[in-house]
């Protein structure tokens, strides 16, 4: 075993810091270095994004603004906490087992909080909503379940993934795209057969189960939206 | 449903009782295998401190065997009640698994308490004694592995089960991936488990020569943790990979629909895993002769850390559900710009945690370096880094309850996957906020649960 007591080395500014934080002054000039840090991240963070055309390309809404200033605090916070002076002493026994639950409870409870603000999200039975709606609208709601997904890789009306090719304009496009199948014969074969009809530039990655997935009235729900995208 | 469980609900109870079995069966499965190893180093070295810690994590490993039991006792009985239909179905199809798990739990525990009862005498017998160990994770590796192509093929089962054979159920698609990813985790969690056991036990220790020793404990349990953790992303990929392609759709609700913000969640968790385990590096190295050298490195690994955490957890959209978006929303507010349309693909998630993992392997080279250079002053370091040892469990408790309910809700409205469908009130995928209450509740039980074992373990017993 490894000789005990050896001397510390202060950490970093933390030991003289330590003394003079007790002033308003004192504390400001003791957390210098990551509060300039974080006023810096902030004010990039707010300022010159919003300053700049949207055309550019780099307009961050104010959801990722908050999203990132809230993790410039955290981050402050930390090299903050990298000043703190070195803590040692001792404890009973009973008052070690209060910090250290309390420790956990913090954390655990910090976790808990952060996972009730992030968005949220709850799944609905697409059927229920659309009892009674017309095809064009089944077909609208099928595409928008997150139990298949469509709009996860396929774009309409400028929203959705770009893994697939972009449906904006598929009703027109489908009667043309293969000699001898109708638009209703394309879009059919498309959605249960997905590798028959592989669009140019676009990896063959769309389930091939579809098929078996959705009834035959939900296809011809799907179909009849999809048409109806002009 | 023909028993519901009020107020809670069925799914919830059953819930609490799954994921403390699950815990304790980390924690019983993970910390024999460094204990065993951990007993063979101090056989090679003849260094006294791994002998000591291998004795002292098998003690907690026993008390926590039992509870291990009764919480899988617990979960078994309230789930045959509400789900009869689904428990019945599980019974026919794995009918030999659960029987032969059974017996792998009988011949566990004769090894489990053969091997503990049995330190004193077989002291002099040392090989016999560590060869009683590797036995003991042998059949505790056979026992996870049995009930993991259980729950692996609640997920990806077969097409036709009806004419698979019994390995062809066993051997689904995901159950390399589980397997992997689980053993890897299970040593994570053991360790970590470890580090809290030192952290109270240093906080309390009355002689420097005992605070020297779970100073020693601390690191060598978050050296475990951190270092098997290092490979869990990879067992991750691996096994996002296969049920990738077993049905695209599930990992597309994972990772870019309704559960997406799960894993933003997880992102989180990770990163926050990360900052700890080189937070308590950076204190860990300032009780090194001039250790304190090394300080600025370790600065910029921490800014590195949080440059990879904002890429890694810079959601594509805020809402990257359509049906849930709110009538008026500004829809291009919440969507990443064109221009920073990089920061929401996997390659630059990929390259952010890698770079996450290197930095924390940075670190741990800046400690060796230090060391090559300096002595340890086991027991001088600073209180803080008892507390990131707190820290560092309850955020991997909470990650494992989180993920585990995520790999749950996955299956959506199915028992198992497009074969038995979950008619009960309980068949919808709940919120993030809603699971993160149950995953805290758990955590919370599991602490008090460990408590007691610490207690029992080293405050009651007479053994030294």
């Amino acid at each position: 075993m490894q000789e005990l007591g050896r001397e510390q080395q202060p950490i970093g500014r933390g030991a003289a810091g330590a003394a003079s934080k007790r002033s308003v002054k004192g504390l400001v000039a003791w957390a210098r270095g990551p509060l300039l840090g974080t006023l810096i991240i902030l004010a990039v963070i707010w300022i010159p994004f919003s300053l700049l055309p949207a055309e550019l390309g780099w307009s961050f809404g104010t959801a990722f603004k908050l999203f990132f200033s809230a993790i410039a605090v955290i981050a402050g916070l930390f090299f903050l906490l990298l000043k703190v002076g070195p803590s040692q002493g001792r404890a009973s026994p009973a008052r070690v087992l209060g910090s250290i639950t309390l420790t956990y409870i913090l954390t655990v409870g910090a976790l808990v909080g952060i996972g009730l603000v992030l968005p949220q999200f709850e799944v609905k039975a697409p059927s229920e909503e659309v009892e009674g709606a017309s095809r064009v609208e089944r077909g609208k709601a099928l595409f928008q379940d997150s139990g298949l997904g469509c709009y996860l890789c396929h774009t309409v009306n400028g929203a959705g993934g770009l893994r697939g090719p972009d449906l904006a304009k598929v009703g027109a496009a489908a009667a043309t795209r293969q000699a001898g199948l109708s638009a209703d014969e394309y879009l059919r074969e498309s959605i249960a057969n997905p590798s028959a009809n592989l669009v140019a530039n676009y990896p063959p990655i769309m389930p091939a189960n579809f098929g078996e997935r959705l009834s035959k009235d939900q296809i011809e729900d799907l179909v009849a939206y999809l048409k109806s995208l002009e | 449903m023909p028993i519901d469980i009020p107020p809670f609900g069925a799914r919830t109870v059953i819930w609490l009782f799954a994921q403390q079995h699950l815990y304790f069966a980390a924690f019983v499965l993970g910390a024999p295998i460094f204990i065993v190893i951990s007993e063979y180093l101090g056989l090679r070295t003849k260094d006294l401190r791994y002998e000591r810690l291998a004795r002292e994590t098998m003690k907690m490993v026993a008390v926590a065997y039992s509870i291990t039991a009764i919480m899988g006792v617990l979960f078994s009985f309230v789930l045959m009640g509400p789900y009869q239909g689904f428990t019945n179905y599980l019974m026919v199809r794995f009918y030999p698994v659960f029987f032969a798990y059974g017996l792998l739990i009988l011949l566990e525990t004769i090894l489990m308490y053969t091997y503990w009862h049995s330190w004193d005498a077989l002291a002099h017998r040392k090989g016999l004694h560590i060869g009683l160990g590797v036995a003991l994770n042998l059949v505790g590796t056979a026992m996870m592995l049995l009930m993991n192509a259980v729950g692996s093929f609640m997920l990806t089962p077969p097409e036709a089960p009806e004419a698979a054979t019994l390995w062809e159920l066993v051997n689904n698609a995901t159950w390399t991936g589980l397997n992997l990813h689980r053993f890897i985790a299970n040593l994570t969690f053991g360790g970590f488990m470890v580090a809290l056991f030192g952290a109270f036990m240093f906080l309390t220790a009355k002689r420097d020569e005992d605070r020297a020793f779970y100073d020693w404990m601390g690191f060598i349990g978050n050296f475990i943790g951190v270092g098997t953790m290092m490979a869990l992303p990879i067992a991750g990929y691996i096994y996002a990979r296969e049920l990738f392609l077993y049905d695209a759709s599930i990992a597309t609700l994972l990772m870019a629909d309704k559960l997406s913000w799960f894993f933003e969640m997880q992102g989180i968790l990770v990163s926050l895993l990360f900052l700890g385990a080189n937070y308590y590096m950076w204190l860990g190295i300032q009780r090194i002769d001039k250790g304190w050298r090394f300080l600025p490195y370790f600065r910029a690994t921490f800014i590195v850390v949080f440059v990879g955490t904002v890429i890694w957890i810079t959601p594509q959209n805020f809402l990257p559900d359509l049906t849930s978006r709110a009538e008026g929303a500004n829809l291009q507010a919440l969507a990443i710009p064109e221009r920073a349309a990089f920061m929401g693909l996997m390659m630059a998630k990929g390259l952010a945690v890698t770079s996450i993992i290197i930095m924390t392997f940075v670190s741990y080279l800046l400690y060796r370096r230090a060391i090559n250079t300096g002595r340890i002053a086991w027991g001088t370091i600073d209180f803080k880094a008892q507390y990131a040892l707190v820290f560092l469990p309850a955020v991997a408790v909470y990650t494992m309850g989180l993920m585990g309910a995520v790999r749950e809700l996955a299956r959506q409205d199915y028992h198992v996957y497009r074969l038995v469908q979950d008619t009960s009130p309980y068949w919808y995928i709940p919120t993030l906020g809603y699971t993160s209450v149950v995953v805290g509740v758990n955590a919370l039980v599991f602490l008090v649960l460990m408590v007691f074992i610490f207690f029992v373990s080293f405050k009651l017993g007479k053994e030294g």
